[in-house]
C-alpha cells in the first residue's frame, strides 16, 4: 500500500519536482562562503642590493642568525640580508665559474648555516658558508646516469641528506652530504609517487614536502621516499591550488603554500587541513606571482614575489 | 533581477554538475577537462558556483574577435608556467620591456594575413596584439623541432614574422635590410645573444631573427643585442664598424663611433630619420635606415644620387665640382673600384666610397703600397699612366712624411697620422698639408677650374694663396725662414734676381726643383750637395759672385767625427780630454752624401752647418744689424754669433777654447793689432785674429801673411813671434831647439806622441815627412797643458815655465815633454844628474831652479841657450874639449859637483881612437867627439865617451833611485861595465890587467901615469 501510494505520489508530483526543486533551492540559496583569512602584518620588502634591483627572485631561505638569503635569478646571484633587512653581501654573478650562477632557482640552508643553491642552468648545487664563501658544489647526476635540471634543494635536519627537485625526469633526487647521488623517486605522472614538474620542496621533522606544480598538490613523503600524505587539490577555491610554487613549514608544522597564478599564500595546519589564506589589512593579501617562501624562528613569513621583483616579509599572527 | 538570473543560472549549472560529476577533484581524478583548464582557467565550473568564493574573480578577458575568451593567452598565464619552475623563459621577462609589442593596436605597416576573411593571427576584442595573436597551443604539432611550439604557424626562418611584416623583407631597393642573403660568417657573440640565422646552400643567411628577438631582446625594436651606437650592425658588418677614426681609415670605411666634431651632422639628416649615438656620435643609423628607407634610397635615410647624401654633411667638400678634381670633367668614363663612373656614383664617388674603400679616406681608386699612405691617394691620379700624369711632382720636391713637430710650435697647417687624420701642427707632412683637394681657390670656393687649364700659386688647390711676396703658405710652417726677408738672400735685394716668385720661390721650386731642397737654381757641379746649392749663387758667375769663399776656406764635406765629436740623435758630445772647459755643445746641422740632414756618425759639415741662409743674424734682429751691410762674425747668416770668445768656432773646435784664457787672445792684450784682412783684434772674435773661415791667407785658414821660406806651421808662429810682430817680446834665441828634424834619428824606439808636421803644415807621421815644428811641442790654444780652464796664462806679465807656456805636455818636473822624443834620456830622473835629487836649489844660467825648468831644463835651454852645443843651460867650466866643458859646468871646483871630479878627466891624447861600431851591438858604444863637441867617428876620448850622463847604470834600464848614491864600476853613468866591456872595447884582452893595475891601490900608486896625474 505504502509502496503504491509512494509510487503514485511520485508519479503525480514528478512533473512538478524539478521546478519545485529549483524553487526551493532558490529560496534556500545563501551567500557564498567567505574566504577564510589569517592575518599577518606586513613588515618590509627586500628589493635592492648593490643599487641593483632584484629581477625575478624565486626563493628565500633563513640561515644562521636569521640571515635572509634570496635567489635573485634574473641577476644570477644570491643576496644576503640580516634579519632587519640590511644588505650584507652578494654572492656570484652570471657565469659558469665556481661561485657564479646561471639562472638559479631554489635555495635552502642547513643547521650549520650553510647555504645551498639550485644553480639551474649550470645543473649543479652550489654550497656556501653563512658568509657567502664558496664551500663546494656538485652536478645533479642521476644515479643511473644522466644529468638533471635542479629546481629546488632541501637538506634533512636529521641526516644531512640533500634533496633536489628535478625537472627533466620529474624526480626528487637524493644526494649524500658529499654530493654523491643516492637515488630518488618519481616520474612524470598523476599518481601519488609521481610528479608533474615538482617545484619547491621543504623538510620538516623528517618529512619532505614537495610541491607538485601541475598536479597542484603538495605531497608529503618520508625521507626514504614513501608517500605519506598530500595537501591541497586542484581548483581555485580556498584550500585548492592552480599553480602551487612555494612551500614553507613553520615550527609547529603548519604549511604555507604559495600559488603563482592566484597570487595567494594558503595555510594548512599540522593536520594538513586548510585554515586560511594570508591576509593583511583585513583583506586577502595579493602577492605578485609568489614563489619560494620561508618561515623563521620569530614566526616571520618571507615570500619571494617573482613578478613583484621583491621578497616581502610578514609577521604571522 | 539580475541577481536572480545569476542565481538561477548558478542553480542550473549546479544541477548539471550533479549529472556530469564534479570536475573539481583530486590529482588522480585527472580529466581532459582539467587538462584544458590548466591553461583555460576561466573554464573552471567553480567560477559559476554561487556558494563558493574562488580565490580569484571570474574574468575571462580578453575576448578575441572570434568572440572566444582568451585569458589563456595573457602574459600571467604564460608566466605561471614559464617562470623557471616548469619551463624557464625568465630571460624574456627580465628584459620584458623589449618584448614584441603586446597590448597595442597594430600600425598600418603591419598586414595581418587572413584566411576566409578571418585573421590568421587574431587580435583581442580591443583590436590589440596579445600573446594569443601569435601563440596557440592548438593546431600545432608539439613534437616538431623546426619551430617553437605554441605558435599559430611555424616560424621557420622567420616565416611567421614575415607573415605580418612582409614589407620589411623587400630588400634594399625598397628600403629594407636584405633578408635571406648569404653572409660570410656568424659571430659567436651574436648567437650568444640569441640571434638565429637561416641556411641556404650550406651558408648562413640573414633572417628577421638575426637582428630581432621577439622575447628576450636586449634593446628597443626587439633587437637581439644592445644597439647602442649601432653596435648590433657591427656584429655582422664588422668590416664597416670601426671603433674609431684610425681603424675606419685602415678599413677603408666611413668612420662611426666618432663625435662629429669636424663635420656637423646636418639637420636634414636628422629630419630624414638619421640617428646619432649616445653622445652625438656618427653611427650606422646616421646614414642608414634598416627598414622603410625612402624608396630608391636603398637603406639610406636619404637618397644619395649625385653624392647628395654625402654633401649633406660634407658641405665644405662640394666645391670640388667643376674643378680639375671633378673627374667627370677630366675623364668622365673613368670608373672607380665599384665600377661606377662619376655620372653613376656622384662626384664624391670618383675618389671615395663609403665602405670597402682602398685604405685611407675610403679611397675609390687603385692604390700602390707606398710609404706615405696619404700621399698615395694623390698619386693614384698624379702618377705615370694615370689621369693626372701630367701634373706629377718632380724628383726634387717638397718632402712628405716628415714630422711637422720638427718645425717647432705654432704650425698652423696639419700633418697627418698614419690613418690619415689631420693633426694641426703634428703628424707627418703630406700633400693635403698644403693642398685642399676639394677647393681650387683658397680665397673663393666658387672658383672653377678646368682640367688642363692654367693655375698658379694663388689657386692650385692650395690651402692658402701663396702668390704674395712673403710666400704666406710657406710661412705657415716655415715661419722661422721668414727672417730671410730684407736680407741679402731676399731676391728683392739681389741685383739680377728673377722677381715675382715670392720670397721662397726665388730659391725653391716646391715640386720641380733642380737640386736638393727643391733648389730653383742649377746646382754647382763637383761639390757636395749642400755646397752645390750655395755655390749656385756664390760662384764667379752667380748672383753672389762678390761673396766667394776663396781658395783657402773652411773645409766642407768632411765628417764631424774627425774632430772627435760624436753625433747621436742630434746631440753632440766629445770626450772630456777634448773639452777642457766642459762646454755644452749645440748640435748644428750636418748632412749626408745626398745633402740631407743627418745625425749619423758619418754626418758631414757643409756650408749650412755654420750658416743659416734664412737669418742674417742669429741673435740680433735685422733692425739692429743692417742685413745689407758688410757682415762680420756676429751676423753674416751665421747660426751662432761669433762674439769675442769665438762661440761658433768653439762649438766644434771645443778643444781650442782655452785660447780665450791665454796670451794668444790677442784682442785682449793688443786690441789695435790687425790681422791681414784689416780686422783689429779688439773688435774681432778670438779665433778671427789668426784664422778666417773664408778667403784665408794660407793654410789653416791663416789670417796673417805667412813667410813662404818657412814651413807653414813655423811661419804661422813667426807671423807674430817676430821682431815686427805683435809677439816681438817672445822670440826664440840664436840657440834654439832645432826644427824640421826627423825624430827617427833620435835614439829610442817608437814614434813620439807629439804631432809632427810637413812643410805644408799638415800633421803627418815621421815616415810621411812629418818633422818637428813649433806646434810639435806647443799647443797655441792652451796655456797650461794640465788645466785648460786655467787663467794663469791670461796676463801678459806672467812668465811661463816648463809647466805651461802653451806646451803640449809639461816639461817639469820629469821632462815628460822632452822624453816624448828623447826617449833614451828618460832614465835621468832620480839619478845624481837629476838636480832635484842632488842639488834642488841649484839654478841654471837664467837663474831658474829645477822646479820651473824641469829635470831637462837645468842643463838644456830649449829656445834661449847660451850655446849651440846641447843648448847648454849652465855656465860651462874649464876643460880640454867642449864636452868636458859641459861636464865641468858642475864637476869643477866651486860648482855644484865639485866633490865629483875625476883625477884625470881626459883619456891620454896620444891615444888615437876610432869608433868601433861593429861592437856597438853589445852596448859598447863609446862615442868620440870632435873639437866642436859633436860626435865624430874620429876624435878625442872625453867624458861622454865613457859616460852616459842620462843613465845611472848600464846594466839597468831604469830611473834613478832618487837618492844621492856613490857609484861603482857598474854604475856611475858608465856606458858599460868597466872591468869587462867598457875597457875591453879598446884594450881587448889586456883590459883586465890594465884595470887591475890601475884600479889596484898598491899598483896604481906606483905607476908613472898615476904619479903624473897626481
Amino acid at each position: 500500500m505504502l509502496g503504491r501510494l509512494t509510487r503514485a505520489a511520485l508519479l503525480k508530483w514528478l512533473p512538478y519536482s524539478f521546478p519545485l526543486f529549483m524553487l526551493v533551492s532558490s529560496l534556500l540559496a545563501a551567500d557564498p562562503a567567505p574566504i577564510p583569512l589569517g592575518h599577518a602584518k606586513h613588515l618590509f620588502d627586500l628589493e635592492i642590493a648593490d643599487e641593483l634591483h632584484m629581477a625575478l627572485p624565486t626563493d628565500v631561505a633563513i640561515g644562521k642568525d636569521g640571515r635572509i638569503y634570496i635567489v635573485d635569478g634574473g641577476n644570477h646571484r644570491v643576496i644576503a640580508y640580516d634579519r632587519d633587512g640590511k644588505h650584507l653581501f652578494t654572492i656570484g654573478k652570471r657565469g659558469r665559474a665556481k661561485g657564479d650562477f646561471l639562472w638559479p632557482l631554489g635555495i635552502t640552508t642547513d643547521k650549520q648555516g650553510r647555504v645551498y643553491v639550485a644553480d639551474k642552468s649550470n645543473k649543479r648545487i652550489q654550497i656556501f658558508d653563512a658568509d657567502g664563501v664558496f664551500v663546494s658544489s656538485f652536478i645533479v647526476r642521476f644515479r643511473k646516469g644522466g644529468v638533471g635540471t635542479p629546481i629546488d634543494v632541501a637538506v634533512s635536519e636529521k641526516t644531512g641528506l640533500i634533496f633536489v627537485t628535478e625537472r627533466e625526469r620529474h624526480h626528487v633526487m637524493v644526494f649524500d652530504t658529499d654530493g654523491s647521488p643516492l637515488g630518488g623517486w618519481g616520474k612524470e605522472g598523476v599518481n601519488l609517487e609521481e610528479f608533474r614538474y615538482p617545484a619547491t620542496l621543504a623538510t620538516y621533522n623528517g618529512w619532505l614536502y614537495v610541491v607538485d606544480s601541475l598536479n597542484t598538490v603538495v605531497k608529503i613523503f618520508n625521507e626514504r621516499g614513501k608517500f605519506e600524505f598530500q595537501i591541497g587539490e586542484w581548483g581555485v577555491l580556498p584550500g585548492q591550488f592552480y599553480r602551487p610554487k612555494g612551500i614553507a613549514v613553520d615550527a609547529k608544522g603548519w604549511a604555507y603554500v604559495s600559488d603563482g597564478y592566484m597570487d595567494v599564500v594558503e595555510v594548512f595546519d599540522d593536520e594538513h587541513k586548510f585554515r586560511y589564506v594570508i591576509a593583511t589589512n583585513g583583506k586577502k593579501h595579493k602577492f605578485h606571482s609568489p614563489t619560494g617562501m620561508a618561515v623563521d624562528e620569530q614566526n616571520r613569513l618571507y615570500v619571494a614575489e617573482q613578478l613583484g621583483n621583491k621578497v616581502s616579509v610578514f609577521e604571522l599572527q | 533581477m539580475k541577481l536572480l538570473n545569476v542565481r538561477f543560472s548558478g542553480l542550473l549549472i549546479t544541477l548539471m554538475l550533479l549529472f556530469v560529476g564534479d570536475a573539481v577533484g583530486s590529482v588522480r581524478d585527472i580529466s581532459a577537462k582539467r587538462e584544458c583548464a590548466i591553461c583555460h582557467i576561466m573554464w573552471l565550473n567553480t567560477f559559476q558556483q554561487e556558494d563558493v568564493t574562488p580565490l580569484i574573480p571570474y574574468d575571462p578577458k580578453p575576448v578575441v574577435d572570434t568572440g572566444k575568451q582568451d585569458i589563456v593567452s595573457t602574459e600571467r598565464v604564460c608566466f605561471s608556467c614559464h617562470d623557471g619552475f616548469i619551463m624557464d623563459s625568465r630571460f624574456a621577462w627580465v628584459r620584458k620591456k623589449y618584448f614584441h609589442p603586446v597590448g597595442v593596436v597594430p600600425t598600418e605597416k603591419v598586414n595581418i594575413p587572413t584566411r576566409e576573411g578571418r585573421r590568421i593571427f587574431p587580435l583581442n576584442n580591443e583590436g590589440k596584439i596579445y600573446c594569443g595573436t601569435c601563440h596557440s597551443a592548438h593546431g600545432v604539432s608539439w613534437r616538431q623541432k623546426e619551430s617553437p611550439v605554441f605558435l599559430r604557424a611555424k616560424n621557420i626562418e622567420s616565416s611567421l614574422c614575415l607573415a605580418c611584416h612582409l614589407e620589411r623583407s623587400t630588400g634594399p631597393k625598397e628600403g629594407n635590410h636584405p633578408v635571406y642573403q648569404k653572409i660570410e660568417k656568424i659571430e659567436r657573440e651574436l648567437v650568444d645573444f640569441g640571434a638565429k640565422f637561416g641556411v641556404k646552400d650550406g651558408r648562413a643567411t640573414v633572417i628577421c631573427q638575426s637582428c630581432h628577438r621577439v622575447h628576450g631582446a636586449r634593446d628597443n625594436k626587439a633587437l637581439v643585442a644592445p644597439n647602442e651606437n649601432s653596435a648590433l650592425c657591427g656584429h655582422c658588418h664588422e668590416d664597416r664598424y670601426a671603433k674609431d677614426r684610425a681603424e675606419a681609415a685602415m678599413m677603408g670605411t666611413h668612420p662611426v663611433n666618432v663625435k662629429s666634431d669636424r663635420v656637423k651632422i646636418a639637420d636634414e639628416i636628422v629630419e630624414s630619420g638619421g640617428k646619432v649615438g649616445t653622445n652625438g656620435e656618427i653611427i650606422c643609423q646616421t646614414c642608414h635606415a634598416p627598414h622603410y628607407a625612402k624608396y630608391d634610397a636603398t637603406i639610406l635615410v636619404k637618397r644619395n644620387s649625385k653624392s647628395s647624401l654625402c654633401k649633406t654633411c660634407h658641405s665644405d667638400k662640394k666645391m670640388v665640382e667643376d674643378t680639375k678634381h671633378d673627374l667627370s670633367l677630366a675623364k668622365g668614363e673613368l670608373k672607380n673600384i665599384r665600377e661606377q663612373t662619376v655620372e653613376e656614383g656622384g662626384s664624391c664617388s670618383a675618389c671615395h666610397v663609403p665602405h670597402g674603400g682602398n685604405g685611407l679616406k675610403m679611397w675609390a681608386r687603385p692604390l700602390k703600397n707606398g710609404d706615405d699612405k696619404v700621399a698615395e691617394l694623390c698619386f693614384s691620379c698624379h702618377s705615370d699612366g694615370k689621369v693626372a700624369a701630367k701634373n706629377q711632382v718632380g724628383k726634387e720636391t717638397h718632402p712628405i712624411g716628415k714630422k711637422l713637430s720638427n718645425l717647432g710650435n705654432d704650425i698652423e697647417l696639419s700633418g697627418y697620422s698614419e690613418s690619415g687624420e689631420p693633426l694641426k701642427g703634428e703628424g707627418r707632412v703630406s700633400c693635403p698639408s698644403c693642398h685642399n683637394p676639394h677647393q681650387w681657390d683658397p680665397n673663393d670656393p666658387s672658383k672653377k677650374s678646368k682640367p688642363g687649364g692654367p693655375g698658379d700659386s694663388s689657386n692650385r688647390f692650395l690651402r692658402v694663396a701663396n702668390n704674395k711676396a712673403d710666400s704666406p703658405l710657406c710661412q705657415k710652417c716655415h715661419a722661422d725662414k721668414g727672417a730671410v726677408i730684407g736680407t741679402k738672400h731676399d731676391a728683392a735685394n739681389m741685383e739680377g734676381a728673377e722677381s715675382g716668385k715670392g720670397i721662397c720661390g726665388a730659391c725653391h721650386s716646391v715640386h720641380k726643383g733642380k737640386g736638393p731642397r727643391m733648389w730653383a737654381q742649377t746646382p754647382k757641379e763637383g761639390v757636395d750637395p749642400v755646397s752645390s746649392l750655395c755655390k749656385s749663387c756664390h760662384d764667379k758667375k752667380g748672383l753672389g759672385k762678390e761673396k766667394l769663399v776663396g781658395r783657402e776656406s773652411h773645409p766642407v764635406d768632411v765628417a764631424i767625427k774627425k774632430l772627435g765629436i760624436e753625433v747621436s740623435s742630434a746631440k753632440w758630445s766629445v770626450s772630456a780630454d777634448k773639452n777642457p772647459v766642459n762646454k755644452v755643445m749645440k748640435a748644428l746641422p750636418l748632412f749626408d752624401d745626398e745633402g740631407k740632414r743627418s745625425t749619423a756618425e758619418s754626418a758631414k759639415v757643409a756650408c749650412a752647418t755654420c750658416h743659416d741662409p734664412h737669418r742674417w743674424s742669429a741673435e740680433q734682429s735685422t733692425e739692429e744689424s743692417d742685413p745689407l751691410a758688410e757682415g762680420d762674425g756676429k751676423n753674416s747668416f751665421l747660426r751662432i754669433a761669433n762674439r769675442s770668445d769665438g762661440e761658433l768656432c768653439a762649438n766644434c773646435h771645443i778643444d781650442k777654447l782655452p785660447v780665450v784664457k791665454s796670451k794668444h787672445n790677442i784682442g785682449k792684450f793688443a786690441p789695435e793689432n790687425e790681422n791681414d784682412l784689416g780686422q783689429p783684434a779688439g773688435k774681432n772674435y778670438v779665433c778671427g785674429n789668426c784664422h778666417v773661415p773664408h778667403n784665408a791667407k794660407g793654410k789653416r785658414l791663416w789670417a796673417r801673411t805667412l813667410d813662404k821660406r818657412l814651413g807653414v806651421t813655423e811661419a804661422m808662429c813667426r807671423s807674430c813671434h817676430k821682431k815686427t810682430g805683435v809677439a816681438k817680446d817672445k822670440l826664440v834665441g840664436d840657440h834654439s831647439h832645432p826644427l824640421d828634424v826627423d825624430v827617427r834619428k833620435l835614439a829610442g824606439k817608437g814614434e813620439p806622441t807629439l804631432p809632427l808636421y810637413n812643410k805644408k803644415g799638415e800633421q803627418k807621421p815621421a815616415k810621411k815627412r812629418g818633422r818637428v815644428s813649433c806646434p810639435s811641442c806647443h799647443n797655441p790654444h792652451q796655456w797650461d797643458p794640465k788645466d785648460g780652464a786655467s787663467m794663469a796664462g791670461a796676463e801678459m806679465d806672467v812668465e811661463g815655465d816648463a809647466n805651461n807656456s802653451f806646451l803640449r805636455k809639461p816639461a817639469s818636473p820629469n821632462g815628460e815633454l822632452c822624453v816624448d822624443c828623447h826617449k833614451v834620456k828618460r832614465w835621468i830622473e832620480g839619478t845624481d844628474h837629476d838636480l832635484a835629487v842632488t842639488v834642488p836649489d841649484a839654478v841654471d844660467s837664467n837663474n831658474r831652479k829645477i822646479s820651473s825648468t824641469g829635470v831637462c831644463g837645468q842643463c838644456h835651454s830649449v829656445h834661449n841657450a847660451k850655446g849651440t852645443l846641447r843648448l847648454w843651460a849652465r855656465k860651462v867650466g874649464k876643460g880640454q874639449d867642449p864636452q868636458e866643458e859641459l861636464c865641468r859646468s858642475c864637476h869643477s871646483t866651486g860648482r855644484i859637483a865639485e866633490n865629483k871630479q875625476p883625477v884625470k878627466s881626459v883619456h891620454p891624447k896620444k891615444v888615437k881612437a876610432v869608433v868601433v861600431r861593429r861592437r856597438s851591438h853589445k852596448g859598447a858604444y863609446t862615442p868620440l867627439f870632435d873639437e866642436k863637441g859633436d860626435v865624430a867617428d874620429r876624435g878625442v876620448i872625453t867624458c861622454p865617451t865613457c859616460h852616459n850622463p842620462h843613465k845611472w847604470s848600464a846594466l839597468r834600464e831604469a830611473k834613478g833611485s832618487g837618492r844621492n848614491l856613490e857609484g861603482s864600476a857598474r854604475s856611475s853613468f858608465l856606458r858599460n861595465r868597466s872591468e869587462k866591456s867598457l875597457c875591453s872595447t879598446c884594450h881587448g884582452l889586456d883590459a883586465l890587467f890594465r884595470y887591475k893595475y890601475y884600479h889596484g891601490k898598491s899598483s896604481r900608486s906606483k905607476h908613472d901615469l898615476y904619479r903624473t896625474l897626481k
